[in-house]
């Protein structure tokens, strides 16, 4: 039914110009992410610092879907499946916005890793972790975007693999503490980073929250399940 | 003017809005049941016009006590038709016959049953319209002719209820210096109000409202918005809205109209964020089915 246009084409236009500027936000974070990673696993400083001030670029765009959250509020007063979609948004560019911010502080690691550590059999892990990161957090943009729950559900499914990585990653990194206190700072780094990545997992889970929210008008909360300590 | 409203409504049922196609409607979604206490129920409800028109066709409508009812829906839905079945505004005209039965809580009487005198169903059962329509008498008078017609004639009774009824419509304060001037000399909006005091009078148990701001200005509108949500908390109150921003506002209930029927009926928070029937959903969000 949500497909059938509004009276008002201008209503129509607000939504569109709303999808198009998330979809452009999410583009940007997932991007930064993967950005922000290779800059990491390189060493590569003026890269990390290309990544480091895309976080402006980000954060402008934020305000920009904001403001235009507010815009289409205001102006059409949506109700129903619309005012979902809308506070939807609103809620969603909260965690890519946060999502950017995670990736700054890979990006930072390059910065303040002293030299480029010894290669790691971790580094693998994060690169494939943030691989399938960056793929989950579009893919959550993608679900928001389209309201399909089903992208939504492989969103969810990805946070139990990408919690996987974390923990592959962390077992390596302190195994490899105690073998290589030499190279503790790059060791403890991995771990930031890993963590950092984890989190961004989490705002892409956030996101298809959203989505199931969306479709089903049921609040996110109710399709958590408990699974004891983590 | 109920006359020509009747006319038009029997002549914009006859079509559907476009994308609203009546072959493909899902079935209305039934009420579910109150936990709150009722102070009507409508149940298996139809009426039918003078030239044998259905104009309501079965509707089950809880109405729940001291609490505000919207009703909306598109033009020719029958929203006003239902509205006006409840005081029995149509046995005005010849013809018009009702089915099923408006029972009234928690004595269990049927207000369209036989037995019922429709001048005492509308004593019981207030109503104000779209556009204020004060009597061409005094401010007093109009909110003293519901008393007279209900019999009573000692003028310190009739005075006091009719101070109580103009404070209950919070139009007192404006007015109490001048109760024996014209009722024409007010504002647009605080003729509404003082019309709103003339049903509140007889001390009904049910209120009803005919899109009773669509006349006025947004301060008047505001002021009507207040007064109704107060008057809940004392009167049962029925509204007919074309404004949806102002059911999602001030109702407690909502019930989405289409066709004659009463196609979904529910909390106003779920009806304005989760419908469940798609053609609410295609209503109140502003699209063609």
């Amino acid at each position: 039914m949500a497909s059938h246009p509004h009276l008002l084409k201008s209503f129509d236009d607000g939504l569109e110009g709303l999808r198009r500027s998330f979809r452009r936000l999410g583009d940007m974070a997932a991007d930064n992410v993967t950005q922000a990673t290779v800059a990491y696993l390189a060493q590569d400083e003026a890269r990390a610092l290309e990544a480091i001030n895309r976080d402006l670029d980000i954060d402008a765009a934020f305000e920009q879907v904001r403001a235009e959250c507010f815009d289409v509020l205001l102006r059409f007063q949506p109700v129903a499946r619309d005012l979902r979609l809308v506070m939807g948004i609103e809620h969603a560019v909260s965690n890519l916005e946060r999502a950017g911010d995670h990736a700054k502080t890979i990006a930072r690691h390059v910065i303040s890793t002293a030299g480029p550590a010894k290669p790691q059999s971790q580094d693998r892990q994060i690169k494939d972790m943030a691989g399938l990161v960056s793929h989950t957090l579009s893919l959550s943009v993608t679900a928001l975007v389209t309201q399909s729950t089903e992208l939504a559900k492989q969103v969810l499914a990805s946070d139990a693999r990408i919690d996987a990585y974390k923990d592959a990653v962390f077992d390596a990194a302190l195994a490899s503490l105690k073998q290589d206190p030499g190279e503790a700072q790059a060791h403890v780094s991995r771990l930031f980073v890993a963590t950092a990545l984890e989190r961004i997992g989490d705002h892409a889970t956030n996101i298809a929250e959203e989505v199931l929210f969306l479709s089903r008008g049921v609040p996110p909360g109710a399709t958590r399940t408990r699974s004891g300590l983590e | 003017m109920t006359d020509t409203t009747t006319t038009l409504d029997q002549e914009t049922r006859h079509q559907a809005a476009p994308g609203f196609e009546r072959a493909e409607m899902p079935p209305a979604i039934r009420p579910a049941t109150e936990r709150d206490p009722l102070r009507a129920r409508i149940e298996d409800f139809s009426f039918y016009y003078s030239n044998g028109f259905q104009a309501i066709k079965h509707v089950d409508m809880p109405i729940l006590d001291r609490k505000i009812t919207a009703i909306i829906g598109p033009s020719g839905c029958g929203k006003s038709t239902l509205l006006r079945s409840l005081n029995r505004m149509h046995d005005l005209y010849p013809g018009n016959r009702y089915e099923g039965k408006v029972i009234l809580e928690p004595e269990g009487e049927n207000l369209i049953g036989p037995d019922a005198d429709p001048v005492l169903v509308r004593l019981r059962v207030g109503m104000v319209f779209q556009k204020p329509n004060p009597f061409p008498k005094s401010i007093y008078e109009n909110v003293a002719a519901g008393l007279r017609v209900r019999g009573i004639k000692k003028r310190a009774v009739i005075d006091e209820a009719v101070e109580s009824a103009l404070r209950r419509a919070a139009i007192w304060d404006e007015v109490k210096d001048k109760l024996h001037g014209s009722a024409y000399d007010l504002s647009g909006g605080q003729q509404q109000r003082l019309c709103i005091a003339r049903g509140l009078a007889p001390n009904p148990e049910i209120l009803l409202l005919d899109e009773p701001t669509s006349a006025l200005d947004p301060i008047a509108t505001a002021k009507v918005e207040d007064l109704v949500q107060e008057l809940s908390e004392t009167v049962t109150i029925v509204i007919v809205t074309h404004n949806m921003q102002q059911a999602s506002r001030i109702s407690h209930r909502t019930a989405f109209m289409y066709l004659g029927e009463a196609m979904e009926f529910g909390e106003t928070n779920q009806i304005f964020t989760n419908p469940r029937h798609p053609r609410t959903e295609n209503y109140i969000t502003g699209r063609y089915g």
